[in-house]
């Protein structure tokens, strides 16, 4: 035993008593077994939405026709006239909620991460890898290691690329005009410094990977960063903060007013309102969504793109009949508004006084012009929210006492168990597998308290929108449901640390800083007001006279919480330091108890459907399930100071016990909804047309876009329509649409070894199943390519 | 580096910033951690006699989930760690060895409480008498895994308070000492230690440790359940498995017998070939 320091010499006679099996082992079937480690993961069957009182109940409700809502929704969701260059909201939304595009999907640097350079990394191999470049397999992962799952290996990666995995967007441009006919806008365009090609401009591209849909309606806010605010104010996404928010309201007595909106629980229609105003997204700069009603109100919904007649939502409003697709809806969408909304907010006979566009239209606005951007967040909202994925093999497995599902493969009953043992659940905790679905999460754990923890580990789930735990920096506030899971180094995309156009954090954790020293008035969001600290999973302050590093007590001075203190998490944490207090210690050069972990943190997602949501993480990085699992693993790339310490970390299990992994692949797999894979209603849809990149690569582009000549040409794929039934084929995953075709000589060399092994009659050709696999996939009339064409 | 110093000195005084809230009115619902199993797959074995054997194969830890982990100011973490429960008959020795799979991969460190004849340890209570340590963790995500029961971090686990353990009779890690500002106010020391304040249920406590190995040797054990923590030590190591073995080392005169007797056998396996 080399390298033994003092190794007390074993006795002969016990060397020979194991030599000789007098070993005796009894193992006795303990009748206090513990039940597994936390959370138990929670079928999302009957899982509440929350509520939006006023939307379609109340004396007085704002959508009197859900149903044509929800038609107005899909078709304005799935539009290109939508965008100002043909890009619809589905155009990153398109496949499981998500964007599995290839071509032109690179952004040069994170987000808001200003010290990094905006220049594309060449590829792992040294291959140039720039605007318009289509993104193979082996480019993945962004950050690679000499061996991925070894936590020491990522203080010398072999490979990092602060490139974000987003989505082509707009060519942007500056708005003057909507366009009378066709998807484009009068803009003035050209061609963008680092979006182009040989000088040749192409779309731009979102510097953040576009998170699914589906399911996205139990978000408390949406997202990456929260931005998409909880409350809707009916003009902007900005809820409350935005003091000159509001919607225009004919009041039945010849007057019409501008009033505030304030709906809760509408995070949806805020975060509808970004990519339309948004010049990397859809739009051109400077357009409004009013411009936008003016743009479309007249207008048959979807009018160049085929719906069909068995859509589950648009079928009764299409033109096609069985047999006879055809493009358009029978309607406006100025008819499908008056029918969906009530007449308060629409009704107002004359033009003018609502503003008036911008540029060289001269027209005032009409009240439904001037409220479009209300009409249509609430109506994609309404139809975001019919998109529940609830129907995976998870969801209707049986469940036991402890709801440990017991009729899946052992393999995923492994995974399962794994799962939580890793901490996974502890972040992808309840039925979204997020602990961003505060408010369902809040009422579940009422009825479904194992959800949430229990003896070893509990969550603490309440309503609070902002808790208090260890992060690596130390005992840090975090808004709930937003995480740093080391992914990106500190000076990259700053994620939740961000601001808002008027200066306000985008976390709350930032505003109730400001709470504890007094200053409400720089509180921009009223849950911020209503948080209490005795629920936080770690006490801000105790009442007690010991000095403590990581909170507050007598010392300093702390007070009572100003909320009732029943069923408090941690009772002793019902305190709060006082305002002299806390300013103290923000003011200080050592604080330490007034520091969030907003920065660097994202959205925690959820991980439905997650196997046809690929590429992974925040800045798309990752391809494959596999690779996240490494991630996870080796316990993420970096030392943030907002990593959350005690759920990502080196997980032994995971590295060293053969099928780990793949047993939690299998049980994240499990929570596909086959109705998402064969996209049967409601997740169907009407055809799109997607720009996927530029036709050309990235050496080099073809010019004279129709829209512009200083544009290159677009690369056009369409995704036909599908009906309530369904499609035949199951979607493709991220990894194989990215799969590289097998090259000539692969087949040739496949083919030649097929012939040997035929002639040899036995013994099975290595790499033939994986060669199969691949033929079926890539097999025109199969797949992919039903799903998929080129025009 | 065989230790083997007892600690009959009292408690060690809890750090002045880790402290507990008594009559925090939390009811003791133990099970605050779960038990790794032995192999066979129970959670609880028997090593009655001398010469049982208990083992426990493919084990796993995190690498700092005992000791040196930077976040918890160096304290235990005990739901990255491995727990394992065992009753043992009354022996005169008692040998508990981990051994990594990888020694330079992995710096074990193991803990053993009596927890008496009353039944297996129940596993204690989380957050028990709201303790929390500088790190700000509660117990038992942080947990001293180093002091007499009684010290600041050990409430959740102590009979009478959060769960049913009567002594810590030892410790051993292989990794690095941490000799202040701890989570819990312990101190960690590298090398195997006594730590039992009497003689109720061990009459002797020893050790050593080695690259990849620490062990505890009992003796004078008195029947009753123990209950072990084993965790990684070092946080600059990448990770291995374990193996853990628990021998009931047999009298000498007893392993004479039996030498005897196998020699007998043999002796006559010849004779009957010949």
């Amino acid at each position: 035993m080399q390298g033994m320091q003092g190794l007390r010499p074993v006795s002969r006679a016990f060397e020979l008593g194991s030599a000789i099996a007098l070993a005796l082992v009894v193992a006795l079937a303990s009748s206090a077994a513990r039940a597994h480690f936390g959370p138990v993961p929670v079928s999302l069957v009957g899982a509440p939405v929350p509520p939006v009182p006023g939307l379609l109940d109340g004396p007085d409700p704002i959508v009197v026709d859900p149903s044509a809502a929800v038609a107005l929704g899909k078709a304005l969701f799935w539009d290109m006239n939508v965008g100002s260059d043909g890009m619809a909201c589905a155009s990153c939304h398109f496949h499981a909620g998500a964007d599995f595009r290839t071509k032109n999907q690179l952004a040069p640097r994170g987000k808001g991460a200003l010290v990094h350079a905006p220049v594309f990394e060449n590829a792992p191999n040294g291959a140039p890898r720039g605007p318009n470049a289509t993104l193979l397999l082996e480019h993945f992962p962004f950050f690679q290691t000499a061996d991925p799952l070894d936590p020491l290996s990522v203080y010398a990666p072999t490979y990092v690329s602060d490139d974000v995995v987003g989505s082509g967007g707009s060519f942007g441009g500056a708005f003057d005009d909507v366009s009378g006919s066709g998807s484009n806008d009068a803009c003035a365009r050209s061609a963008d410094a680092t979006f182009q090609v040989g000088g040749t401009g192409i779309r731009r591209v979102e510097p953040r990977n576009a998170p699914t849909i589906i399911n996205a309606v139990f978000n408390h806010r949406n997202l990456w960063d929260g931005a998409a605010n909880n409350v809707f104010n009916g003009s902007s996404p900005w809820g409350d903060r935005d003091p000159d928010a509001g919607v225009w309201v004919d009041t039945g007595a010849g007057t019409v007013v501008k009033q505030r909106l304030a709906l809760v629980n509408s995070s949806l229609a805020s975060q509808a309102l970004m990519p339309p105003m948004n010049d990397v997204e859809m739009a051109c700069n400077g357009r409004s969504l009013a411009d936008l009603g003016r743009k479309l109100a007249d207008r048959a919904p979807l009018e160049a793109q085929k719906v069909r007649w068995d859509d589950g939502v648009l079928g009764p409003l299409a033109n096609s009949t069985p047999g006879q697709l055809q493009n358009g809806l029978a309607t406006t969408y100025q008819a499908l508004v008056m029918q969906a909304f009530a007449p308060r907010f629409w009704s107002w006979p004359t033009a003018g006084g609502f503003g008036a566009p911008a540029g060289s239209d001269p027209e005032p606005y009409t009240q439904l012009e001037a409220n479009f951007p209300m009409f249509f967040g609430l109506a994609i909202q309404l139809y975001e929210a019919t998109l529940v994925s609830d129907q995976s093999p998870f969801d209707l497995s049986a469940k036991d006492a402890e709801g440990i599902p017991t009729d899946l493969s052992p393999e995923v009953q492994t995974g399962f168990t794994a799962f939580r043992t890793g901490h996974c659940a502890l972040c992808h905790i309840g039925p979204l597998l997020t602990p961003a679905a505060v408010e369902t999460n809040a009422e579940m754990v009422h009825t479904n308290p194992l959800a949430f923890g229990n003896e070893t580990y509990v969550i603490s789930t309440t309503r609070n929108v902002l808790t208090r735990t260890s992060l690596l920096a130390g005992a840090r506030l975090i808004d709930t449901g937003f995480a740093s899971n080391g992914l990106v180094p500190d000076d990259g995309d700053p994620g939740l640390g961000g601001l808002d156009p008027f200066g306000n954090p985008l976390s709350f954790a930032e505003q109730f800083l400001q709470l504890l020293v007094g200053n409400t008035a720089a509180i921009a969001d009223a849950p911020v007001l209503e948080v209490r600290p005795c629920d936080f999973d770690l006490d801000l302050a105790r009442d007690t006279p010991i000095v403590h590093p990581a909170f507050f007590t007598q010392a300093e001075g702390v007070q009572p919480q100003s909320q009732p203190t029943d069923g408090c998490y941690l009772p002793s944490g019902a305190f709060v330091p006082t305002p002299t207090a806390a300013a103290a210690e923000l003011a200080s050069p050592t604080n330490a108890k007034m520091k969030t972990g907003a920065a660097g943190s994202f959205k925690i997602p959820t991980l439905r459907n997650v196997e046809l949501t690929g590429p992974y993480m925040h800045n798309g990085s990752m391809a494959t399930l596999e690779q996240v699992l490494e991630f996870y693993t080796r316990g993420g790339n970096y030392d943030t100071l907002a990593k959350q310490f005690g759920t990502v970390f080196p997980q032994v299990e995971l590295r060293f016990i053969p099928g780990e992994r793949e047993s939690v692949i299998a049980f994240l797999k499990s929570l596909t909804d086959e109705r998402v894979r064969y996209e049967r209603a409601p997740f169907d849809h009407p055809e799109l047309r997607v720009p996927n990149g530029q036709v050309g690569d990235a050496a080099s582009v073809v010019d004279g876009n129709p829209i512009d000549t200083a544009l290159a040409a677009d690369d056009w794929l369409v995704v036909p329509a599908v009906g309530a039934g369904g499609r035949p084929y199951p979607l493709a995953t991220f990894e194989e649409h990215v799969t590289p075709e097998p090259g000539i000589g692969v087949l040739l060399a496949a083919g030649v070894a097929g012939i040997a092994a035929m002639a040899r009659r036995s013994r099975p050709i290595p790499g033939s199943r994986p060669l199969l696999r691949r033929e079926r996939r890539r097999c025109p009339g199969l797949s992919r390519a039903s799903a998929f064409e080129r025009t | 580096m065989t230790m083997g110093r007892r600690h009959f000195g009292g408690l060690v005084a809890a750090c002045a910033a880790a402290f507990a809230l008594f009559g925090a009115a939390q009811a003791n619902a133990a099970g605050a951690i779960a038990f790794a199993t032995w192999d066979g797959g129970a959670t609880t074995a028997q090593v009655l006699a001398p010469g049982n054997v208990a083992v426990a194969t493919g084990g796993a830890a995190a690498p700092a989930s005992m000791a040196n982990n930077p976040a918890l100011n160096g304290s235990a973490w005990a739901h990255t760690g491995k727990w394992y429960s065992l009753e043992v008959g009354n022996l005169a020795e008692l040998q508990i060895e981990i051994a990594s799979q990888n020694p330079t991969g992995f710096a074990p460190g193991l803990s053993v409480w009596a927890i008496g004849n009353g039944g297996a340890f129940d596993g204690g209570t989380t957050s028990f008498g709201g303790e929390i340590s500088t790190a700000a963790f509660g117990t038992p995500h942080s947990f001293n895994a180093f002091g007499a029961l009684g010290s600041a971090g050990t409430l959740w686990m102590q009979d009478g308070q959060g769960g049913n353990a009567k002594e810590l009779l030892g410790y051993a890690i292989s990794g690095p000492s941490v000799l202040s500002s701890t989570g819990w106010g312990e101190t960690i020391l590298n090398g195997a230690h006594d730590m039992r304040l009497s003689n109720a249920y061990a009459t002797g406590v020893s050790g050593s440790i080695g690259t990849g190995i620490a062990s505890l040797t009992l003796t004078g054990v008195e029947a009753g359940w123990l209950a072990i923590y084993v965790g990684g030590t070092d946080p600059s190591l990448s990770g291995s498995l374990f193996d853990v073995t628990v021998s009931a080392v047999p009298e000498p005169g007893t392993a004479l017998l039996l030498g005897l007797g196998l020699s007998g056998l043999a002796l006559r396996g010849r004779a009957a070939k010949s």
